[in-house]
């Protein structure tokens, strides 16, 4: 995935989406502001596979010098796959955020809350406010 | 920082540790609610163990003089607390950005002003403590009050208080405990008490912990209690997650 070609939510996860067969799929992650802004992540609980999930709705928990931030699904739909292997490397996470560094895989069962999602542009705009 | 506006104090006697941890909890959730800042004062009712919420259980069976004290698991990081002897503070304020780089301020802005209580209190001499923290493992030490990270308050080399927080969309809770006295549940750290030689009075210190931290964060406080819709969501949470196992116990 490149970042150019995913939407971002404003509390800094992204998502890429395709079609295939089709169903809607979403692969989404942590933006790379995010994981600088983080500094040094420690842990990370990723959501289950089979999990359904809002746009919006925790997902996901990181902690980063004693703070634990949930992470919030930027689509609705079911989760599919996790990355499994993310927590055990975070030091690496902000090296490749939008490839290595996914955490999860969706099938979209609303895309009605994609149109909420900012682009590329609109949201490094929104960072450097 | 910019200007807060005014923020709520409400200043709790001894709790329960499941109860402090919903207190807590019900305060960051109401904050879209109310509108405003929350600082909160408090103690616990009897020696308390917190696991950081990535703690595992299982690890407070390796400190031994803990092990018969009730046991909570915190939603905020960092190591374990044995809470007894000390000071505790939450502060849940309204953030647009929970993963701006403020969050570092805000440790170091509680902290400091507990430098010049402490100062105003004659102990001199804490300080922050600076050094960057390497990356935390399970090498690290079960207890937050052995291990060192940025913003940390130290006191003759050892820490004396600690804060760690839970940062969600549009709020932060930041709590923290200040070490008044060694427990006897956790006998290998020293309180102020034991590095100073002095027992200085916890309200003496509390009350000058608030006026400072007013002029620190630039934050008015008008004393006032829970709302009603505050105690009805602590008991909820309180019976629903901090006393229940499959939370304490989750991982």
């Amino acid at each position: 995935m490149k970042p150019e070609d995913c939407l971002y939510s404003e509390t800094h996860e992204w998502v890429f989406v395709e079609n295939r067969n089709g169903e809607t799929l979403g692969t989404v992650g942590i933006s790379k502001f995010a994981i600088d802004q983080l500094t040094d992540l420690v842990y990370m609980e990723l959501p289950q596979v089979g999990q359904d999930v809002a746009a919006g709705e925790e997902f996901g928990e990181v902690e980063s010098v004693k703070a634990v931030s949930p992470l919030y699904s930027p689509v609705s739909g079911v989760v599919t796959e996790v990355n499994a292997d993310l927590p055990n490397r975070l030091e690496s996470l902000g090296d490749d955020p939008y490839e290595t560094g996914w955490i999860a895989k969706l099938k979209i069962s609303d895309s009605a809350p994609l149109a909420k999602l900012m682009d590329f542009k609109t949201y490094q705009a929104q960072c450097q406010n | 920082m910019p200007k807060l506006g005014a923020a709520r104090l409400i200043l709790h006697d001894p709790l329960p540790g499941a109860r402090n941890m919903a207190v807590d909890q019900a305060l960051l959730e109401s904050i879209e609610s109310i509108g405003r800042g929350t600082l909160r004062f408090y103690q616990w009712d009897r020696p308390t163990l917190s696991l950081g919420y990535f703690q595992r259980h299982s690890d407070r069976e390796s400190h031994a003089t803990s092990r018969e004290c009730p046991v909570v698991r915190r939603t905020t990081g960092g190591g374990a607390i044995v809470h007894d002897l000390e000071l505790t503070y939450s502060l849940c304020l309204p953030r647009e950005n929970r993963f701006s780089s403020n969050h570092q301020e805000l440790y170091d802005r509680v902290h400091r002003s507990l430098i010049a209580s402490l100062a105003e209190c004659g102990i001199s001499g804490a300080k922050l403590y600076t050094s960057p923290e390497s990356r935390t493992d399970d090498r690290h030490p079960f207890l937050c009050f052995q291990r060192r990270s940025p913003g940390d308050v130290l006191l003759s080399g050892e820490k004396i208080c600690g804060s760690a927080q839970r940062r969600v969309a549009g709020a932060i809770l930041q709590h923290g405990s200040l070490l008044l006295q060694k427990s006897n549940a956790a006998p290998e750290l020293s309180g102020v008490a034991e590095i100073t030689g002095r027992q200085i009075p916890w309200q003496d210190i509390r009350n000058i912990w608030i006026g400072q931290l007013q002029t620190e964060l630039n934050l008015p406080l008008a004393t006032e209690e829970l709302t009603t819709a505050e105690l009805d969501a602590a008991d909820r949470i309180q019976r629903r997650r901090f006393e229940n196992n499959a939370w304490t116990e989750r991982r």
